[in-house]
Formats: structure tokens, C-alpha cells, sequence
């Protein structure tokens, strides 16, 4: 069984700057989260207070405006960041999708870096090349994995680095914004493996800016504002809530 | 205080291994067992580590015809011009100067290159760290891995110029182990540290390499150590990089070494150790709000 427990969990980060006080009224005027100066050093409140239960079967989606904490909470949950106060639990092994080229060397060949990510991702020498193969047919580039991958056009390296990430199965998938390769015929393929990868997931956690990516893969929605949570429940109610502010907020 | 308990146990999924990662902050544990712990985290990943250590050098060299010989190439070169310029300025037979200098300076390399390293360490690998939970021991560990990658790539150096000017090689010469043992153990630690006031105070990025410029004059690294009068040349146990270019050296060039050399090195390795693990433990997540 995996399982995500966030119980009052606050992150602040630190702005350093050699014109700290300057800086402060940009920072101001371009974050979200809530901003204080804090010993000449300007304080950015991310995340405060969030609770949060995740079990098997959850699908949680992230919403909220640029700043409000989403990738901050990603990296919490993925135990990037420690947070400074609060606890977290997270049981099953993370695997995080915020980048799927992560490990990829642009000098190596398509298949080096079939290894080089499969080593990112937790496996070991061995195990990335017996998955080679198959990674290889399904990203359809043949020869060009022979090739070093800067000849690579960019929808060739994120087909090949889609291919390696969604071939290895972990319990908890951690996203900012879903992943997806490729021109039209290969996007059909490529949703029909996320469905299935998905699928065979405990725990989602997409932070995402499409209202249709989230009702069409999440059960459950936190919506973020200014590192507080604003609103947590099942998808319909909860985007409501959010997409009328942001009406609002436009009208 | 909150840290965080990670443990790892491998579970087979779908026919791929992967770890559990089980976190909590809810576990108190004391600073001293959390760096031990960051560091066996960061050694543990000996692949992601291995695969950026070399990864870097491949980059270096990618698509020049000679590739990582370069590395052998540059600092041959280096040495045998320095070696016959010193000769003739200080009147001294190139066959003597040459064994000395190849030494030194390959060892010199080892030892700079580590602590210039160390200084952009955390920023130059902020996405890694900042796009999975990886740990900053793999960094640093990365960096001491490339670095003596490097090393070896030079040794064929010292070996031609033994070889060219007859120097022998005694058993003495086994000791360049347990010394290189300590190198990387002070290495370690000292990394760590270096790396971590560098990404929260940047200025002393470039404070640790105008030392390391000054350093390089004051340690015996282009002349020799009875070069200087008698009464200042204990001042050299004050000089950590004369201690470590000492041990790493002198066993190479069969020439005796007081054993007070060993245990400042012994005592700046473990010493160094225990003192800088509750530093580590403190900051090693920390960090990455600075980066």
C-alpha cells in the first residue's frame, strides 16, 4: 500500500541577494507566495499549513496561479525539500516525472541514453539494458538510435525520453504538467501508455494548468493559493470554485 | 528539530528493482546521525554518481579526435616545460627536477581540482538535485570521482618520466594507497562543506580560488621543500595542502617522510569527519533552498 501524509507542513525559502531590499519589491510584485522580511533577508512564505492524506487509488491534481506553490509541494512530496515545519510521510517508492530527459547526454547514442535515464530512474546497469529493447521499438526512431542524440530533432529526444520514463512502473508518480511526446500519430500511442502506466499507479500528483488534463485523469483537486490551500476536494467542486475566481479576477 | 529517516529496501515491480523510499519528519534523529546517513545515501547511488562523474568528462572531450587523451596531452606537456625551464633556472639536472615536478603537479591537479570543484558543486547541479530527490553526497561524490578520474588518466605521466630518467620505484611507493584513502576521506567532508557556504554566501566562490591561486605558491608544489631555510620549514605542518601533497608524493619519489606528516593527515581526515557530520546532518536538505 502507498500512502502520502502531509500534517501542517510549511516550507519558507530564503531570497539572499547583495541588494536585498531592492529586490524586495520585485520579488513582491512577481511571486505569489507571501513575502516578508525577516533579518534584512527577504522571506517567501511557499507553503503554509497544508494537510494533506493521499492513499491507493488517488489522483490528485494540483491547481492554482503561477506561484502559489505547486512546484514547492511537488518537491515535498517527492522529498526534495524538507519542510520546516510540519511532518510528511510518504510510503512506496516516488518517481518523479518533472523532468523525463533528467540524466540524458545529448553526446551519447539513443541507446546510452536509454541506460543513462533508466539510471536515473532506479534501475541498475543491467536491468536498463534488458529494458532497451523494448523501450527502443516503442520510441519507433530504428536507426537513429545508433545516432548520438544532439542529431536528434526535439520530438525525437522527448519521444525517447517518454519511452524510458513510462517503462518503468513506480507506486507514486509525482508530475508538474502531464507528459507527452510527439506528433499526432504518435500522441495516440502515447496517451494509450500514460493511461496504462496510470492506471497501474497508487498515488498521481499532477500540478497542472489544463482543466481538461485534470478531469480527465484526477479524482481529487487542491487548489493552491499563496501556499495556503484554498480548496480540496473532488475535481468538479473544487475547479469551480477556482475557475470563478479566476473569472472574477478577469472581469 | 525534524529530520528526516530514509530508508531503502528493493522491491520488484513489473520485473524492475526499485527502492521504497520511506520519509518522515516525524522521526527525530540526532545531526550527527543525519549527515552519516546523507552520506550513505549519496554513496549508496554509486551509479548516479559514476554516470555524472564520467558523463562531465565525456562532454569535455566529446567530438575531439583525441578525446580524454587530451587530458594526459595537456598536463605532459605542461610538465615537461615547466620541468625544463626550473632546471636550467635553478641550475638543477633536469634528470632530478622532472621525477620531483611530474609528481607534484599531477598530484597538485588532484587536490586543486577537487576544492575548485567543490566551489560551484551545488549550483552547477541544481536541476538534478532540485528535479528528484537525489542527494547532495552524490554531487560531491561525483566531483572527488571525476577528479581522480583525471588523476589516473595522468599517472601514465609520472610512470614515462620514472621510466625515461631511471628513477626507481621501491615498495615505499605502496603508501600512495592508504594516502590516497585519506585524500578522499578529507575530500569528502571537505567538499560538503566548501560546497554548501559556497551556494549560501556566493562571494566565496571566488574567495576559494584566489586562495587556492595563493596556496599553490605557498606549498611545495614547483619547488622543493628544502628549498626553504631551515627554521621556517615547519611552518609547512600548518600548510594542510603541503600535508597531503607530502604523503601523496614523497612515497612515490622514495624519499622519507617524517611520520608527523601522517598522523596531521590521519587527524584532518577524521578529525575533519566527525567535526563537519553534524554540519552536513544540519544543512544537507537546506541547502536546496539556496541553490
Amino acid at each position: 500500500m502507498a500512502s502520502i501524509s502531509l500534517a501542517g507542513v510549511s516550507v519558507r525559502y530564503p531570497v539572499f541577494s547583495p541588494r536585498t531590499r531592492a529586490f524586495k519589491s520585485m520579488i513582491l510584485s512577481r511571486l505569489g507566495g507571501t513575502v516578508r522580511m525577516h533579518d534584512d533577508t527577504v522571506v517567501v512564505e511557499a507553503l503554509s499549513h497544508i494537510d494533506l492524506e493521499l492513499t491507493d487509488g488517488d489522483r490528485l491534481a494540483i491547481v492554482g496561479h503561477n506561484g502559489a506553490g505547486k512546484t514547492t509541494l511537488l518537491r515535498v512530496i517527492s522529498g526534495i525539500y524538507e519542510p520546516q515545519q510540519g511532518t510528511i510521510e510518504v510510503q512506496g517508492n516516488v518517481s518523479s516525472f518533472v523532468d523525463i530527459t533528467l540524466g540524458m547526454d545529448p553526446e551519447g547514442t539513443g541507446w546510452e541514453n536509454i541506460v543513462l535515464r533508466g539510471v536515473f530512474m532506479g534501475l541498475s546497469f543491467a536491468e536498463a539494458r534488458a529494458l532497451a529493447p523494448s523501450v527502443g521499438e516503442f520510441s519507433e526512431l530504428g536507426e537513429y538510435l545508433d545516432m548520438p542524440v544532439r542529431t536528434y530533432s526535439a520530438g525525437m529526444f522527448m519521444r525517447l525520453a517518454f519511452a524510458i520514463t513510462t517503462s518503468v512502473q513506480p507506486e507514486i508518480i509525482v508530475m508538474d504538467e502531464m507528459i507527452g511526446a510527439g506528433d499526432a500519430r504518435f500522441l495516440d500511442k502515447a496517451i494509450e501508455r500514460v493511461n496504462a502506466l496510470l492506471g497501474y499507479t497508487k498515488i498521481v500528483v499532477l500540478a497542472s494548468h489544463s482543466d481538461f488534463i485534470v478531469t480527465r485523469f484526477c479524482n481529487k483537486a487542491l487548489w493552491l493559493d499563496k501556499g495556503h490551500v484554498r480548496a480540496l476536494g473532488p475535481v468538479p467542486e473544487v475547479l469551480e470554485r477556482y475557475m470563478d475566481t479566476v473569472q472574477g479576477a478577469a472581469a | 528539530m525534524d529530520d528526516a529517516l530514509v530508508t531503502t529496501r528493493p522491491i520488484l515491480i513489473n520485473g524492475a528493482k526499485q527502492g521504497t523510499r520511506r520519509h518522515t519528519t516525524a522521526r527525530r534523529i540526532t545531526r550527527l546521525r543525519a549527515g552519516w546517513l546523507e552520506l550513505v545515501e549519496g554513496a549508496v547511488a554509486w551509479r548516479i554518481w559514476h554516470v555524472i562523474g564520467i558523463g562531465d568528462l565525456r562532454r569535455r572531450y566529446a567530438r575531439s579526435r583525441m578525446g580524454q587523451l587530451w587530458l594526459t596531452l595537456s598536463s605532459g606537456i605542461s610538465i615537461a616545460i615547466i620541468g625544463v625551464m626550473w632546471a636550467l633556472l635553478w641550475k638543477i639536472p633536469v634528470s632530478e627536477m622532472l621525477p620531483f615536478l611530474a609528481a607534484s603537479m599531477v598530484i597538485w591537479q588532484l587536490v586543486s581540482g577537487i576544492i575548485s570543484d567543490a566551489t560551484t558543486a551545488f549550483s552547477t547541479s541544481a536541476h538534478y538535485l532540485l528535479s528528484q530527490r537525489i542527494a547532495c553526497a552524490s554531487v560531491i561524490f561525483a566531483l572527488i570521482y571525476r577528479n581522480l578520474l583525471v588523476f589516473f588518466h595522468n599517472v601514465p605521466i609520472v610512470a614515462v618520466v620514472f621510466l625515461v630518467f631511471g628513477h626507481p620505484l621501491s615498495l615505499h611507493a605502496l603508501l600512495i594507497l592508504p594516502a590516497l584513502a585519506l585524500t578522499v576521506i578529507s575530500a569528502v567532508w571537505w567538499s560538503y562543506v566548501v560546497a554548501t557556504f559556497c551556494v549560501r554566501f556566493r562571494d566565496l566562490v571566488h574567495a576559494v580560488q584566489s586562495l587556492l591561486q595563493l596556496a599553490f605558491y605557498v606549498t611545495p608544489v614547483i619547488w622543493k621543500p628544502e628549498f626553504l631555510p631551515e627554521h621556517v620549514r615547519w611552518l609547512q605542518m600548518l600548510n594542510p595542502f603541503a600535508i597531503y601533497i607530502g604523503i601523496l608524493r614523497d612515497p612515490l619519489l622514495g624519499e622519507p617522510l617524517a611520520p608527523t606528516y601522517w598522523l596531521v593527515a590521519v587527524g584532518i581526515a577524521f578529525g575533519g569527519l566527525a567535526l563537519s557530520l553534524p554540519f552536513i546532518g544540519r544543512y544537507r536538505r537546506r541547502l536546496l533552498y539556496w541553490v
